[in-house]
């Protein structure tokens, strides 16, 4: 016990030196929302990133540090819709005590889970937890992410209002536009017959919206990464996938599927699982490295595994 | 002296200090009789006995607490028919009734095809998301925690120790049997929604099986299990928060690593003879 604390109060020692920064404190939870808000902040924020590059934004769990460091942002940038399960009620609690949070994906005209496999008393609305059927990976469609960027912006322009935020959001926001060009001319390699995604978990809404693509299928149920298939709907997936003669099924790097595998397998053509980006960004300077090059990368593998 | 009171500086590690402490005293209270009488395994078949109850107020939209105690009901009830109507003894029913009862939670949240995330968000609380109400409902979880553990204090040591002779001096083992197996679910489900199961289950068996193994005297026990969680939830935010380690997560595991510190203390310590 006597060495436990000895040790925590060693590592105290070699604390912090980032007092005395004016700048406003902007924590982004996911990788992803890092990068957005870096685009953003530039330099005139500090800006700091809770989750570690190529973790399951799904069950990430704070440190206290971390969570002293929600507490005391002048702004957080959470996802929301249920991204962050682990740190949901941490994020409850210091918006209780004050902090400004901004879940951005609500507010970003989200789309509803998996299309046609909504509840139908979802309406009423009384009994629903905030957001339970709406998809929260919402960055895959590289407009929404600009008018992301564009609402951390206006948030920051609340907090500091001697920088100009938007400036850069709109540069951001053309990047993005050119971004989203460049995917769709790689994806326009893909027949219209071909574009149909099997996903691990329910993941890709949104880029399957944007660019005229349909989920045919899924290997875990219900949007999280934590969810089990039934021995009958992984039959039935493996039909489907014989049936339309799909050539790969694509699964997450934070979540690496043995399903996946085992499906590929079952099916009397060959089938690829590809590894894709999902969840989170990979190392810097990587081909995921940032939102930008990771949406490009995969919209390169999904175009090879299906043209 | 910063490096122990930064991290208690902001209110969040405040009401985690205050919720993990509450939590703590009232799974101490109990915690010492599962430890005693053996019941560990009844323990952590409750904390994931109760998800299918969870998942079921969450998808039908009613108040999860009522869903977790309906749950707790069907799985003491089904334990009880096992151990009566059989010869099995009763970690049989414990574990037929877990299994059950887990993989049935795993099927109705596979089987909704609503988003499953903030359903996770209340199987597993975060000791440092719980807010001010969660405070006020751990501390009346401790406190009747407390009152029925004094309260029955005679028939539980008497159960724990000698169940013939609990029957022969009339104090209704069976009776006393049921009422401390309420209590454990009461201490389980009260606090584990708002501080998470594994810091729950940590704080049940850890202090309680420490100070069991320090001192003879019940009363003691519970007195050093009560210190000893309260301690461990201390230390465990300390080191969180200096070495950035996932908060219940350290907070579990601190009181499990003190029990093998006092073991190993008192393996070395043996060849003296006790006084």
């Amino acid at each position: 016990m006597l060495a436990l604390i000895l040790a925590t109060g060693l590592l105290a020692a070699c604390d912090d030196q980032t007092k005395g920064d004016e700048r406003p404190l902007v924590v982004a939870t996911t990788t992803i929302l890092g990068d957005i808000a870096a685009n953003v902040v530039g330099d005139d924020a500090r800006l700091e990133v809770l989750m570690p590059r190529g973790a399951d934004p799904h069950d990430f769990e704070p440190s206290s540090r971390q969570v002293a460091l929600l507490a005391e942002a002048d702004l957080v940038i959470a996802n929301g819709l249920g991204l962050e399960e682990g740190l949901g009620d941490v994020i409850d609690g210091v918006r209780g005590d004050g902090v400004r949070v901004l879940e951005v994906a609500g507010m970003l005209d989200p789309l509803p889970f998996g299309g046609g496999r909504q509840d139908e008393d979802d309406d009423d609305g009384e009994h629903d937890l905030e957001g339970v059927n709406f998809d929260p990976h919402f960055w895959f469609d590289p407009l929404r992410v600009a008018e992301a960027g564009r609402l951390i912006a206006s948030a920051l322009g609340e907090i500091d209002a001697s920088v100009d935020w938007s400036e850069s959001a709109d540069r951001y926001a053309t990047e993005l536009a050119s971004a989203d060009e460049r995917i769709a001319a790689i994806l326009a390699a893909v027949p219209a017959e071909r574009r149909q995604l099997v996903t691990n978990h329910d993941s890709l809404g949104y880029f399957a919206d944007r660019y005229g693509f349909e989920i045919a299928g899924m290997v875990i149920p219900g949007g999280s990464t934590l969810g089990e298939p039934g021995s009958q709907e992984l039959a039935e997936l493996v039909a489907l996938i014989d049936s339309l003669g799909i050539p790969a099924i694509f699964a997450d790097t934070t979540d690496p599927s043995p399903i996946a595998t085992a499906i590929a397998a079952e099916v009397g053509h060959p089938v690829a699982v590809v590894t894709i980006s999902t969840g989170s960004l990979g190392e810097p300077g990587g081909p995921a490295g940032t939102l930008i090059a990771m949406l490009e990368e995969n919209a390169r593998l999904i175009t090879e595994a299906l043209a | 002296m910063d490096w122990l009171t930064d991290p208690f500086s902001l209110a969040f590690q405040q009401r985690a200090l205050l919720g993990g402490a509450l939590a703590a005293i009232a799974t101490s209270m109990v915690g010492i009789w599962v430890v005693v009488r053996g019941m560990t395994f009844l323990g952590d078949a409750l904390v994931h006995g109760v998800v299918p109850g969870i998942a079921l107020a969450v998808l039908m939209g009613f108040n999860p607490a009522v869903g977790a105690a309906i749950a707790a009901v069907v799985m003491i009830g089904g334990i009880r028919l096992v151990h009566r109507q059989t010869t099995f003894s009763e970690d049989t029913g414990i574990g037929l009734l877990f299994v059950g009862m887990l993989g049935l939670g795993v099927i109705l949240i596979s089987r909704s095809s609503s988003y499953t995330g903030n359903l996770t968000g209340i199987l597993f609380g975060n000791a440092l998301g719980v807010t001010s109400t969660d405070l006020i409902a751990l501390a009346v979880v401790a406190t009747v925690a407390m009152a029925t553990s004094i309260t029955f204090y005679r028939q539980f040591l008497v159960l724990s120790f000698n169940e013939d002779k609990a029957r022969l001096l009339g104090l209704r083992p069976d009776l006393a049997h049921g009422v401390l197996l309420v209590l454990v679910t009461l201490a389980i489900i009260g606090s584990f929604q708002t501080v998470g199961t594994l810091l729950v289950f940590g704080l049940l068996v850890g202090p309680p099986a420490t100070a069991a193994l320090l001192f003879r005297r019940v009363p003691t026990m519970m007195l050093a299990s009560g210190m000893i969680g309260v301690l461990s939830v201390a230390v465990g935010l300390i080191i969180s928060y200096h070495a950035d380690t996932s908060g219940s997560a350290t907070m579990a595991v601190v009181p499990v690593a003190l029990f093998f510190t006092v073991l190993a203390l008192k393996t070395i310590g043996r060849p003296r003879p006790e006084a």
